[in-house]
């Protein structure tokens, strides 16, 4: 009896998960077109006239592309989602939001047709009831004939009630916002009052942090944290091994104080933590080219420095490969064109530096291009020199 | 120690070992240093309480303190039109609605990545006093030296770097609170002056390192019975100081506190003031893995000629602040380093017969920027003169565990000091979460 259980739960479990597409087969047959015609009205799903509402009402609060909000905070798409734009649509951090044809791999349709308790049901349980049945339907549908757009490439941000000005745009030009005391009800500050206060609090905070966090979580999975005795070897070899995030099997391993020890021979230590490895430090260290290989083979590697090493354009068209890295910082090094270029393949990307590298203006312009949404840093904002150095700054008594 | 302690504590210490975890218990409460000399970097490097935040990635702070008060309504919180401004001007910045004092147009450039709070609020209007709450949350007390935040920071996430300090002050004198009532080991590094850099880190004229050892050994022998005898923390503490130094002067990391190793165009655009140089050697620090590099800057306490005493001071300030935040950002560290520029109280309003202002600990401003806080906003506010927090007051207590927080310092921790007193990192402020990104 006891033994029969788990089968019995087993063949339960299939049946829940052949169901569903089953009987998403038999609801809609494929769309032939008169038929269709006939027998729902509307024949071929309009996106712009019936889905747009539909995400519009329901997403865009969460998932939108990058925005500034009313008080002045810069909002990315919930969980890297954007649906305001067919590029969003159809790609996303998160995999396909949308396959053509296909409703069962497409997740907006899996996400808006779990059942009304479950938490990764869009909207969220905590927000909003699930679609109707309609909706749901429809948007499947719309899927299935093969998510067209029609001519509709993104929300119009013009029409948007002005809140995607871009935080740089208010940029100081040096000159007194307002000059002379006295010239009342005229003042910037009055008119824009600047608090984050409650609201942004309410909106906003879940949505950027944790957001990275469960990420990591994802990425971590479910390994068991990191042997100690591992720990401890890491540490004899000059590493340095902290937890990276709470709650979370990953560590950050970072060699600093011991750059002129670690080169490329000194990886192979890395290999009997490879499966916690989430971060890695190795600026300033010897490592070349030759090493990037084993880096990029590290399984759930997140977050890779390698700041001021010599590591070149070999090295980084190795490292295009690693399929959860999130932040590469190359500062300094000695990645060009080609291995700029080969980036382009990382689309996990979040985070790109490579100020001071041979990499050209161009390179990193089409990277930007391919990969819109990660922040890529080629140049630093830095201030004029200070020339006139005050004669009395600093000095005083106190 | 009582059962609150030992639960908080060992809630927290479920992937360190065994021995670590009764190392730290012991290190921590007993104030109990295991090794002395012997004890190599394991033991220093080995992080002590781990648990970094959801929230942020700071994994080291740059704390810019401007020592005397300084005025927020001719800074952070200007207040156009107003009868209490004063002649200084307000600046638009790169963050939308967001104004600041016309001395600081090369930060209002980099406020995109900086949050400005502007409902600080205390009570404590006297120096001392108030520059000791700011940096330790605790009011100074008679009886027990509080451990300063960069202690904490220290004593919690160990050292990053086993060669380096967990801890350095530059340009605050020695009589900075750093370790308090934590074991040496978690005092502060002094640097006198950005400038000079390291002193006495070279080997004396005529001692080669042959010689030097030779010295080393004698002092190891000398001191050995003694160890023997009094093994105290202080003693241990004595002992592990000396080794931290050697292995220091003998390291290629010494190059990090040289800022002239930087090349011009780098010194300028820091701007070379005490300020500036001070914030390029935090700049080279954070490269080099210090948990904590504290910056003091004087001269703030402007109770005479307000105005023209800030023409002077600002510029140093907005040069080096400006030229830090950009530069760690383009360097990929900013995500990782939570930046602070504050101070222990506001200046006045009212604007008195000498054209200064007086000290007001009532509302200030203070800045963070880094380490996961979102940038291009302000936090809370003044009313229209400056006088009253309008809306979100931040206690130095709050503030205090906003930062301790994004560094991952658990805020119910509670540490008992050497004579049995209960103590937590911030007291009992609470982070003031919707600062983070």
């Amino acid at each position: 009896m006891t033994q029969r259980l788990p089968r019995l739960h087993a063949f339960a479990l299939l049946l829940t998960l052949l169901v569903p597409p089953l009987l998403a087969q038999d609801k809609a047959p494929k769309p032939e077109p008169d038929k269709a015609g006939s027998k729902q009205a509307g024949g071929k799903v309009d996106f712009a006239a019936q889905v747009l509402p539909i995400l519009e009402k329901n997403c865009f609060k969460c998932h939108r592309s990058p925005y500034t909000d009313d008080t002045g905070k810069p909002r990315r798409p919930k969980g890297g989602v954007a649906l305001d734009t067919k590029d969003g649509i159809t790609t996303s951090k998160k995999g396909k939001v949308v396959v053509a044809k296909k409703p069962d791999e497409s997740k907006m349709i899996a996400a808006i047709s779990l059942p009304k308790d479950d938490e990764d049901r869009m909207p969220p349980a905590k927000e909003a009831d699930p679609l109707p049945k309609e909706q749901i339907d429809l948007l499947r549908k719309w899927v299935e004939q093969g998510a067209e757009f029609g001519s509709w490439t993104g929300v119009d941000k013009g029409k948007d009630k002005g809140k995607d000005q871009k935080p740089g745009d208010g940029k100081s030009d040096g000159k007194p916002a307002d000059g002379k005391p006295g010239e009342k009800g005229k003042t910037p500050g009055k008119d824009a009052p600047a608090h984050g206060g409650e609201k942004g609090h309410e909106a906003g905070h879940d949505g950027g942090h944790d957001a990275e966090h469960d990420e990591l979580l994802e990425v971590a999975g479910d390994l068991e944290p990191l042997a100690d005795a591992v720990k401890e070897q890491l540490q004899r070899d000059h590493a340095f091994v902290e937890p990276l995030a709470r709650d979370c099997a990953l560590v950050r391993v970072s060699f600093l104080g011991n750059e002129s020890l670690v080169d490329d021979d000194t990886l192979k230590v890395l290999d009997a933590a490879r499966a916690h490895i989430g971060e890695l430090v190795l600026a300033r260290t010897n490592v070349t080219d030759a090493g990037c290989a084993a880096i990029a083979k590290l399984p759930h590697l997140v977050r890779l420095d390698l700041r001021q090493t010599r590591v070149g354009d070999a090295g980084v068209r190795a490292l295009a490969s690693a399929r959860h890295l999130r932040s590469l910082n190359l500062f300094g090094s000695q990645v060009g064109d080609a291995g700029v270029a080969a980036l382009a393949q990382c689309t996990t990307l979040r985070d790109v530096y490579l100020w001071q590298t041979p990499a050209a203006a161009a390179a990193v312009v089409a990277l930007q291009h391919e990969l819109p949404d990660a922040r890529i840093v080629f140049s630093a904002d830095l201030p004029e020199p200070l020339t006139d150095v005050p004669q009395r700054g600093g000095r005083g008594k106190r | 120690m009582n059962i609150h302690d030992f639960r908080s504590l060992s809630r927290s210490c479920d992937d360190a070992t065994r021995r670590q975890f009764v190392g730290s218990l012991a290190r921590g409460l007993l104030g109990v240093t295991f090794g002395g000399l012997l004890a190599g970097a394991s033991t220093a490097r080995t992080p002590l309480r781990v648990l970094p935040p959801a929230s942020g990635r700071a994994r080291q702070l740059v704390y810019l303190f401007l020592r005397g008060g300084m005025s927020h309504l001719d800074t952070l919180d200007p207040k156009p039109g107003k009868a209490t401004q004063g002649p200084v001007a307000a600046l638009r910045t790169r963050a939308d609605g967001v104004l600041l004092g016309q001395y600081l147009p090369k930060l209002a450039d980099q406020m995109d990545k900086a949050c400005i709070v502007r409902s600080m609020t205390s009570k404590q209007g006297a120096h001392p006093q108030a520059q000791y709450l700011m940096r330790t949350s605790f009011e100074k007390r008679g009886t027990v030296q509080h451990p300063s935040l960069g202690a904490w920071i220290h004593r919690c996430k160990g050292r990053q770097n086993p060669t380096l300090p967990g801890h350095v002050i530059v340009g605050g004198g020695a009589d900075m609170p750093s370790a308090g009532f934590f074991p040496p080991q978690f005092q502060a590094l002094p640097i006198g002056d950005a400038d000079g850099g390291l002193q006495n880190a070279a080997l004396p004229r005529g001692v080669d390192e042959q010689r030097f050892d030779r010295r080393l050994d004698l002092l190891r022998r000398m001191n050995e019975s003694f160890a023997a005898d009094h093994s105290q923390r202080d003693v241990a503490a004595y002992g592990e100081a000396y080794a931290d130094a050697v292995r220091l002067m003998r390291s290629d990391d010494l190059a990090a506190f040289d800022i002239d190793r930087e090349n011009e165009t780098m010194r300028t655009t820091y701007g070379k003031t005490p300020f500036g140089a001070g914030c390029l050697l935090a700049r080279r620090l954070v490269e080099h893995g210090v948990r904590c590099i504290e910056v003091v800057s004087d001269g703030w306490d402007t109770h005479a000629d307000n105005f023209d005493r800030l023409a002077d001071l600002l510029p140093a300030v907005d040069q080096g602040l400006a030229a830090l935040l950009a530069d760690l950002d383009a360097r990929g560290l900013l995500q990782e380093t939570m930046v602070v520029l504050a101070t222990e109280f506001g200046r006045t309003p009212d604007i008195d017969q000498d054209q200064g202002r007086n000290h007001y600990p009532k509302a200030f401003s203070c800045l963070l920027a880094g380490g996961g806080i979102q940038g291009g906003r302000a936090h809370g506010s003044t009313d229209a003169e400056g006088r009253e927090v309008a809306d979100a007051a931040v206690s130095i207590q709050d503030f205090n565990a906003t930062i301790a927080h994004a560094l991952g310092v658990p805020l119910d921790e509670v540490v008992t000091s050497p004579d049995g007193r209960p103590f937590r990192v911030a007291d009992k402020g609470e982070a003031v979460l919707e600062l983070f990104a």
